[in-house]
């Protein structure tokens, strides 16, 4: 008896130990759901004490979304059977999600009467953030970075994505709002269902309004049949609102009754239409310092601005222009079917003392400048933009010493007015004061080798800008 | 303090006010981010004056503010909440207390009477004082440290 008593103990205390030194949380509840015991792995999975959990609920100890609807030690206390490995997540104090799986059991005692149950879990953080972060390198594969203020807005954009609620994305021209914005749609559970981005800068007040809320037959002349806009296309996904800072006043009233009513009215119809469309706005305006110049609604602002993402400019992240550079020369390899290898160290000090004030957009540009011009397989600073080739030579003393400022400046002017006039010479001559013939002259002298097209014809794009300077003119 | 009582008393004994709690059985809620069901009572002169539930869906907190705020709701009593919610609610208009546990009743009661939502209410492991005060400033829930064996 009392060998066995004794052998009792032993294996009691054998048992403690080894629920303490396990690295899975365990707890034990009573017919009642209060806890009965709570392991060392628990507490810190948890983060609730020992003392504070004995006799709670378990729910308000482990806080699972399982709790309410599916919970695995309910359905074994009912079943009387085992479950193992259920997965689902726990709501710790500092309002973090962590990722378990769970697995339960009947407490019996040593006649093998019930008397509660036993859960253990395991912490997922880590396989899940690896999961996450092989998932997220895919689908956030448009976004390259190592910056750690991109680096940490990428990191919860899942998290964004999941939330269904507005976003807004603030951020300078080029610096890739819409890559973000299509980034959280894709993320979402919203990303088999349209995406759909509308520039509210870019059309005026009624086209606008009728491009987004769509229009009847005879709502206006030359309405011809129904149309659908874009708020009806984007049903049970995204919609982006770009350059939202540029809406005009009274459409800030239409889009704020949508987001308030989530019903819209297409022109001319009589009935309003419900809308489920997650808002996604984007702007390079400081929208808070619009709304206390009285510039923009405040009652719209707070509508869109539930989760803010400021995306740094590239000068605050030239540590990603690097990875950028290599990304848009493989790319273009790729389409131009060249091998260009990468850049040359001049070039890459040029870029990195950049200020870069059209961002991502303007070193693609400039990259795609200088790989038009490139035959070899590193790209050169006579690649390069005049604009940018100029500063890299005030900049090296031993190549300033070849060069005629006064000529770079010329040439800087001229190349700076083409572009501007979109190589029509005529306007260019007329834009600079000088008669088309001394325009003329001074390509040649200069060596500006301009593009095949004139500015005439009915082109409506120009690739980046395609003027070259030999450089033995300079 | 005056100014305290002065608020509490024109929001919870006069002009009335709105709050919301997330419910399951009779307890609030234990996570918000897996509730389905909210309560809403409004409370005029220290008295529930009227009640109704609502279902909404967890995953998507921004249209759940647009309806509180369309149906008048001031504060938003629930259970354990992940950051994304609770960052979507603070920001708007209303006051959030969150990691609150135990009948919803007892905690309406008590939230009524102009007391705070004490330690009782507060789920374990949980010193919460989170939401927006009224001066705009934001406390934290912090959780209580332990001694780690």
């Amino acid at each position: 008896m009392k060998r066995g008593g004794r052998s009792h103990n032993l294996d009691k205390n054998t048992t403690n130990i080894i629920l303490e030194s396990i690295s899975d949380g365990v707890f034990t509840v009573n017919h009642r759901w209060e806890i009965t015991s709570f392991n060392r792995a628990a507490e810190d999975i948890t983060g609730v004490p020992r003392e504070e959990a004995i006799n709670r609920h378990c729910w308000e100890v482990f806080r699972s979304n399982m709790c309410e609807g599916d919970c695995a030690l309910k359905k074994t206390m009912k079943e009387g059977k085992a479950f193992i490995s259920a997965s689902g997540f726990i709501v710790d104090s500092n309002k973090k999600r962590i990722p378990v799986t769970v697995s339960t059991a009947l407490l019996k005692d040593k006649e093998g009467n019930v008397v509660g149950g036993v859960e253990t879990f395991r912490d997922k953080s880590v396989e899940e953030e690896l999961r996450k972060e092989l998932l997220s390198k895919f689908q956030l594969r448009d976004i390259v970075s190592r910056s750690d203020s991109m680096n940490r807005i990428l990191k919860i954009l899942p998290q964004i994505a999941e939330s269904g609620s507005s976003v807004l994305i603030e951020g300078e021209t080029g610096t890739g709002k819409e890559l973000i914005a299509r980034a959280i749609h894709n993320l979402s559970p919203r990303k088999n269902r349209p995406f759909v981005a509308v520039n509210c800068g870019a059309l005026p007040d009624t086209l606008l309004e009728s491009e987004l809320f769509g229009y009847k037959a005879g709502a206006f002349t030359g309405a011809f049949k129904n149309r659908q806009g874009h708020f009806a296309s984007a049903e049970g996904g995204t919609i982006l609102l770009d350059e939202i800072g540029d809406a005009s006043p009274a459409f800030q009233v239409k889009l704020l009754r949508v987001l308030h009513e989530h019903e819209f009215q297409p022109l001319g119809a009589e009935k309003k239409i419900r809308t489920d469309v997650r808002i996604i706005a984007a702007t390079n305006k400081d929208l808070f310092a619009m709304v206390e110049r009285g510039e923009f609604r405040r009652d719209l602002f707070y509508r869109i601005n539930v989760i803010q993402i400021r995306l740094p400019p590239l000068r605050e992240r030239t540590e990603d222009i690097p990875i950028l550079v290599d990304r848009f020369i493989a790319k273009l390899n790729r389409i131009r079917k060249k091998s260009v290898k990468g850049i040359d160290r001049k070039v890459f000090d040029v870029l990195m003392s950049y200020s870069f004030p059209g961002n991502i957009r303007e070193l693609e540009n400039i990259v795609e400048h200088a790989f038009v011009l490139c035959s070899e397989d590193t790209i050169r600073l006579r690649h390069l933009p005049a604009n940018l080739s100029m500063q890299s030579f005030e900049r090296d003393e031993d190549e300033c010493k070849r060069v005629n400022p006064v000529r770079l400046a010329e040439i800087k002017v001229i190349t700076d007015a083409l572009r501007r006039n979109n190589y029509n010479r005529n306007a260019t001559a007329k834009d600079l004061g000088i008669h088309k013939t001394t325009l003329f002259r001074k390509i040649k002298k200069l060596g500006i080798k301009l593009p095949e097209i004139d500015g005439r014809s009915g082109r409506k794009r120009f690739d980046a800008g395609v003027v070259t300077v030999e450089s033995k003119s300079l | 303090m005056l100014v305290c009582i002065l608020v509490w008393t024109i929001n919870v004994r006069g002009l009335g006010m709105k709050v919301a709690l997330t419910v399951w059985k009779n307890w609030i809620s234990p996570v918000f981010d897996a509730a389905n069901m909210f309560l809403v009572a409004e409370i005029q002169d220290g008295e529930i004056i009227d009640r109704y539930y609502e279902s909404f869906d967890p995953e998507r907190p921004s249209l759940l503010v647009n309806r509180l705020i369309d149906a008048g709701v001031s504060v938003f009593i629930c259970g354990a909440i992940s950051e994304i919610p609770a960052f979507a609610i603070e920001n708007s208009s209303i006051k959030l207390i969150p990691f609150v546990s135990g009948r919803y009743d007892d905690v309406l009661y008590h939230y009524i009477r102009g007391r705070h939502v004490t330690s009782q209410f507060f789920m374990p492991g949980c010193r919460c004082n989170s939401g927006k005060q009224r001066d705009g400033k934001r406390f934290s829930c912090t959780t209580r440290r332990y001694n780690k064996k």
